[in-house]
């Protein structure tokens, strides 16, 4: 199988099997349009927005997942978070800040799967917590005067959950 | 113009746009004149302070100072007295009064546009006077540079060309300007090993103003001399580290090692980190009285501290150096950039560098000079060339500059060409660099963070994106967003408030309420009640679920919401429904109605007709269908799914007389149809719907006869069928199986739903055929013999015979049935069907009617 190199903003080098690289729409569709690296041309595609501890990780989840069926999106289907894999559900047993950078890379890089997964993992940090709780869970700072929040209770506590 | 000369040599191409108006469109804005008196008045450097001068000196006063520097005297006076004798203009500048300088300059420049034939005709007199000047003025400035020869190391004779014919007119001026964009390619590319630093710079600069333009570089303490000598070495240069300023030499990419001077570009890092390209963004960044401008320098040649904190030595490609992240992201990209100047550079030699040494004499060929090369501050004045309109310079020119303007062309198609000179790769890839520009790079993180977060809310419920919006303001209005809002699912919540509801509802433009499986807490009756009162309010509502509510429920909302394309009640609690209030429903496209255990409809199906856009009718679970003008169904041509039960007492024509009619139809769904039921007929008219690919009959009575109806179904691609087995279960399951053998072309589906009763039934019929000896375990169906397709698995139930022939006397008792376990008739199926996936369903009778394909084929 060919390989293709990435390069990470902090110039780290990856030497990739091409398929697992094209878990990223964004290098498919530019390797598409350039055609495959020739023999000789050694040099590699730069991914400046992926810092390269991040990078191996998206790699990592990309091996995983090379062989998945794509995606295919229902018109409106109603999204569940409580379908992750076990392998993801470990593989995202991570710090905030690497699960951030990790949207923020499948984002760029255009990995659906990868998306979708560390999405619903940060969804189900949000689910069942009180507006306290979360802010305690991302730091988040309340930035509202006590008026605005007492409108915005107001206005959003028309529904209950069971 | 000459400002830009005072530049680094590198980098201004964006910033020398803005500068750039100033000099061809002469509307120099208040604030960028004060702010260059304001440099003017803080005399960093003599030299600089002229420049800033100059910047503002219309192409008139320009062409009045060079006809007066005519005089070579006057590069020994100071430049003020000077720009005194030279123009009132350059007076009403120096005493700040901007707003006139800039209405003289665009009076001037206006002239200068034909539009005003006296002041053209005054500017042509100028230039005439100017090209009589020239001859002279070549002689005299090439004995200077021969002169000059023993400090001034000229090697680059192209060059000398911009000295000599700067001093004729604008339209001249602009021919050089392209000239000397290009010798300084050429300068740089016959790697000049000359002394170059800013400081010469300047001081040829000087020199040449001694024959043409302003005096540049007169000022005190600035001869050109003094600046020749300067080292690259002195320890001057490496006061700036001492402050946190780095400095920063990019080899241009592709430029070749072995060449004894290569391209390229010098950068300082403010300590800040911010990177400059010039003198005059360094004056800007200069905090500390300590450092001056003469502390830098953009002379292309490394310091020599080899130390990687202080100076940067680096190839533009291989961008390897300290800078981290965003730096390297800005040195990529460069060197993208750089690339396709190399590329065209040779070109334009080629081009341009002959005619103009036809101009120049041989000696001057000869003749070394030390030259400084300003690459894009030529660039800077080329752009303006461009911008000036080319009839002023057909106009203005005259027979000895005529060669100059096919060049000019020609060296502006090479540059306009030069972008799809970069190769697809690099162009590509410079599209994978994200924004380098700090403000840039923090827009694209909040982008991003923007994206990431509402991505994340999809994923919320309601009651969860309402506990979110309360987190912080940022959170609030994100989870506001109408993407988020345009379906809502109450699925296991709970409205507390109704009001408030539809208020969000209608706020945010809900398109589709799903209130399936919503938890009705308390008193449902007047939950109800506030539900009918508020939901006509959500206007923006298009789609409506209703989960077990009243039928009341939905005939106000059928009288209430005539916007709603999609209304769906599949589990209505009631006994009887009044369909009249459905005259109202002209948009919707799909209506779907259901009562929980079975209801009567008040009147008939006339309000149906008024539902012209109806592609999908659902019409389950109603009482006596056939008798309420079913018939009408015929003139809803436009169906592509029908789901109609019950359809026992349907007329004996309903497949021949109404079906038939619904040509569009996709998708058929008939629910109970006993007794009487006119199947054959129905099965005659479905083999007869050409777009019929969906069917399922579900608690049908499968007779004698059945096969044959079903076999001629050829278009079916996808099937359901539950039989009642209420008697002569063997017939059906014979039926079945020998009707969907037949199919075996265009099956790509089927689900064969066996009721549990049926399944039960014959566990005891088994059980007494076998009486102690009991052979026969596991789910089976009886089937009439013979068998259908029973060859296909003759070899299982082959053996299994002879086993039977030698144990199972009982199960020769009944010779009509054959007992078919469900793994036999599963495998009997898939050979039979070898293209379709086979599923039975083994299910309770009273679950029958909740199967569907979807359901089933998703499972």
């Amino acid at each position: 199988m060919t390989n293709i190199k990435l390069k990470s903003s902090d110039d780290q080098v990856f030497d990739v099997d091409v398929k697992v690289a094209q878990c990223s729409i964004t290098i498919k569709t530019m390797l598409e349009d350039l055609g495959m690296p020739e023999e000789e041309e050694d040099e590699p595609i730069p991914l400046p927005n992926v810092s390269g501890s991040v990078l191996k990780k998206v790699l990592e989840w990309a091996n995983y997942h090379k062989d998945d069926p794509p995606i295919n999106e229902d018109e409106n289907p109603e999204k569940r978070t409580d379908d992750i894999c076990e392998w993801d559900m470990e593989f995202l047993k991570v710090d905030q800040g690497t699960l951030f950078e990790l949207i923020l890379s499948a984002n760029y890089l255009d990995i659906k799967g990868l998306l979708d997964v560390t999405c619903k993992t940060v969804a189900n940090m949000i689910k069942g917590k009180t507006p306290e709780e979360i802010r305690k869970t991302f730091n988040i700072k309340n930035d509202f005067s006590p008026i605005e929040e007492d409108q915005v209770r107001k206005e959003n506590e028309w529904c209950e959950e069971k | 113009m000459d400002a830009f000369d005072f530049n680094g040599g590198n980098g201004q191409i964006t910033r020398g746009d803005s500068n750039l108006e100033n000099v061809i469109v002469s509307e120099t804005s208040e604030k960028q004149c004060l702010e260059q008196e304001k440099l003017i008045n803080e005399e960093i450097n003599g030299d600089f302070k002229l420049l800033q001068i100059k910047k503002n000196i219309s192409p008139s006063t320009k062409r009045k100072l060079r006809k007066f520097k005519t005089n070579p005297s006057s590069t020994e006076d100071s430049y003020k007295p000077l720009l005194v004798s030279l123009s009132p203009k350059l007076n009403k500048k120096k005493t700040s009064d901007t707003d006139d300088v800039s209405s003289d300059e665009t009076e001037d420049f206006n002239g200068f546009d034909l539009k005003d034939p006296e002041i053209f005709e005054s500017g042509s007199i100028i230039l005439k006077k100017l090209i009589a000047e020239e001859e002279l003025i070549n002689n005299s400035s090439k004995r200077r540079k021969i002169a000059m020869q023993p400090w001034k190391n000229i090697k680059n004779s192209d060059s000398l060309i911009e000295e000599t014919d700067e001093n004729t007119t604008d339209s001249e001026d602009q021919k050089n300007i392209v000239e000397s964009d290009i010798c300084s390619i050429t300068a740089d590319e016959s790697s000049l090993k000359s002394e170059k630093s800013v400081n010469s710079n300047v001081s040829i600069n000087s020199n040449k103003s001694r024959k043409s333009r302003s005096s540049r570089g007169v000022s005190p303490g600035n001869t050109a001399r003094q600046k020749v000598s300067v080292d690259i070495k002195n320890p001057v240069y490496r006061e700036p580290f001492n402050y946190g300023w780095k400095r920063e030499l990019v080899y241009r990419a592709g430029t070749s090692e072995n060449q004894t001077r290569r391209m390229a570009d010098i950068y300082y890092y403010t300590p800040e980190g911010k990177k400059v390209r010039s003198y005059r963004e360094v004056i800007e960044f200069l905090t500390t009285s300590k450092l001056t401008i003469d502390n830098f320098t953009f002379f292309k040649e490394p310091l020599g501290v080899n130390d990687p904190n202080k100076e940067i030595i680096r190839d533009a490609k291989k961008s390897r150096d300290s800078f981290g992240n965003k730096s390297m992201i800005k040195l990529g990209k460069k060197s993208v950039e750089t690339l396709p100047i190399k590329r065209i550079s040779p070109k334009k030699v080629d081009k341009l560098s002959s005619p103009v040494s036809i101009k120049t004499s041989p000696k001057v060929i000869k003749t070394s000079a030390s030259f400084k090369v300003k690459l894009p501050t030529k660039k800077n004045s080329f752009k303006k060339d461009i911008k000036s309109p080319p009839t002023t310079i057909e106009h203005e020119i005259t027979s000895p500059l005529k060669w100059s303007l096919p060049t000019s062309k020609r060296s502006q198609q090479t540059l306009e060409k030069s972008p799809p000179m970069k190769t697809k790769r690099l162009t590509k890839k410079k599209q994978l660099q994200p924004e380098t520009d700090q403000r840039q790079y923090f827009m694209v993180s909040v982008c991003a963070g923007y994206d990431a977060l509402s991505r994340i809310f999809q994923y919320l419920k309601v009651q969860e994106l309402l506990r979110a919006a309360r987190v912080c303001r940022m959170w609030r209005d994100l989870a506001a967003h109408p993407s988020l809002w345009k379906t809502v699912r109450m699925k296991n919540s709970q409205v507390t408030d109704w009001t408030g509801l539809a208020e969000t509802l209608k706020n945010r433009g809900t398109e589709h309420l799903d209130l399936r499986k919503m938890l009705i807490v308390g008193e449902a009756d007047i939950i109800w009640k506030q539900f009918i009162t508020i939901i006509p309010r959500v206007t923006s509502l298009l789609k409506l679920e209703l989960c077990r509510c009243p039928a009341v429920v939905v005939e106000e909302v059928m009288r209430n919401c005539p916007q709603l394309e999609v209304l769906s009640a599949m589990s209505i609690k009631c006994d009887s429904l009044n369909l009249e209030a459905m005259n109202n429903l002209s948009h919707c496209s799909e209506l779907r109605l259901k009562a929980i255990s079975g209801m009567a409809l008040q009147g008939d199906l006339t309000p149906l007709l008024n539902l012209s856009k109806i592609t999908h009718l659902s019409l389950t679970s109603v009482k006596d269908l056939g008798k309420k003008k079913i018939e009408i169904l015929q003139s809803l041509r436009d169906l592509e799914t029908l789901e109609l039960g019950e359809c026992s007492d349907f007329p004996d024509k309903f497949g021949t007389g109404v079906l038939i009619k619904l040509q569009n139809l996709e998708r058929l769904r008939l629910e109970k149809g006993q007794g009487s039921c006119c199947t054959f007929d129905i099965l005659e008219g479905i083999s007869k719907l050409e777009n019929l690919t969906q069917l399922e009959l579900v608690n049908f009575d499968v007779k004698n006869g059945f096969d044959k109806c079903l076999a001629n179904c050829k278009k079916i691609k996808r099937l359901l069928i539950i039989p009642t087995y209420v008697s002569q279960s063997a017939t059906s399951n014979n039926m079945i199986l020998g009707g969907v053998t037949e199919l075996s072309n265009n099956l790509t589906h089927f689900v064969w739903g066996v009721t549990q009763e049926l399944l039960r039934v014959t566990e005891l019929f088994v059980d007494q055929c076998n009486q102690m000896n009991k052979q026969i375990t596991g789910d089976s169906i009886p089937v009439l013999k013979p068998v259908p397709c029973l060859k296909l698995i003759e070899d299982i139930v082959g053996e299994k015979d002879n086993q039977k022939d030698d144990k199972q006397q009982p199960n020769i008792s009944n010779p009509q049935v054959e007992i078919l376990p469900l793994p036999h008739l599963q495998k009997l199926l898939l050979t039979a069907l070898p293209k379709t996936r086979v599923k039975i369903l083994k299910i309770p009778f009273h679950a029958t009617w909740r199967q569907s394909i979807s359901d089933s084929t998703s499972q």
